[in-house]
């Protein structure tokens, strides 16, 4: 396919994202409350895991450790 | 070019990580159905089937010769199925977006922030709960014509399943990953006293109409019509 530029191509990328989700039939303004909820509940989950993720790996490896390194390690969860 | 696609289709197939039961993910499944399948077949709008076969196939998902039970990738052509409703649940990468969706669902309860663990667990069981028996034991019928006079109409989706034969593959495992569940919710809920009786009822809801004893009961005549 020939995509003249970047913008014509995001916009078939939303084209696409309309049709699976089945959106691309609903009002515009339903439109916009579903990509609200889906926008909010994405944002959270990478907010959560931009925050929480390094956290959880640092303490697996730490529980991991302890078993090669042969010590007890005291884990608060 | 269906030449072509019947030929590469009957190539066989070694096993991989996509052939059953793990399925494809289906992530994999959205991603090459928008963008390659489109490059593949050359068109300009929207794509069509051939570049899921296609992407399929290069996957080695296609069809392996195997004699036991199989699972065709029958996708968007003629079958002689009378009610395909009985045969959804064993389709290929079925088992697997389950699960995946259970996850999703998981990690996005998990990200509001305000939401504990327990809560977060409880929440999980008992959304997944709701869904299921709305969806496997409320609604009934077909939104398809079945050239079965209709014995589907009153009948929900868990007793269409398999037309109605018990104990099989998929109705284990959906008897048994809501029981998953229940034991990881307790865990994590560290046997909280509300959370359990919260979560007791609700698997008790999702697992009592898929006794076999249950099947096609309606209890006060509740769902009848």
């Amino acid at each position: 396919m020939n995509f003249k530029n970047l913008r014509e191509y995001l916009a078939w990328l939303y084209y696409q994202y309309l049709l699976i989700t089945g959106i691309y039939v609903l009002e515009p303004w339903e439109k916009s409350i579903f990509n609200s909820i889906l926008f909010s509940a994405i944002a959270m989950v990478v907010y959560t895991s931009y925050v929480f993720v390094p956290i959880h790996v640092r303490l697996a490896l730490e529980f991991f450790s302890g078993i090669f390194g042969g010590q007890h390690s005291t884990m608060k969860h | 070019m269906s030449d072509t696609l019947t030929w590469f289709a009957q190539l066989p197939r070694s096993q991989s990580i996509f052939t059953p039961p793990f399925g494809p993910f289906f992530v994999l499944l959205l991603l090459q159905k928008t963008l390659v399948s489109d490059w593949l077949t050359g068109n300009k709008v929207g794509g069509n089937n051939n570049g899921i076969t296609w992407c399929l196939c290069a996957l080695r998902v296609g069809r392996t010769p195997r004699s036991r039970t199989k699972v065709t990738m029958n996708v968007g052509t003629a079958h002689s199925e009378v009610n395909p409703n009985t045969r959804v649940m064993n389709s290929r990468g079925m088992w697997l977006s389950y699960i995946l969706g259970i996850g999703l669902l998981h990690i996005i309860l998990l990200s509001i922030p305000f939401a504990s663990v327990p809560v977060v667990w409880t929440l999980t069981n008992l959304i997944h709960n709701l869904c299921m028996y709305l969806l496997l034991h409320m609604v009934k019928g077909t939104p398809f014509e079945t050239p079965d006079q209709g014995k589907a109409r009153l009948l929900t989706h868990w007793e269409q399943m398999d037309y109605g034969v018990q104990f099989t593959a998929s109705r284990k495992f959906l008897t048994i990953t809501p029981i998953v569940m229940y034991i990881l919710t307790s865990f994590y809920t560290k046997y909280d006293r509300i959370h359990f009786v919260v979560n007791t009822v609700s698997l008790l809801t999702v697992l009592i109409p898929k006794l076999p004893q249950l099947h096609g009961v309606r209890i006060f005549g509740i769902n009848k019509y």
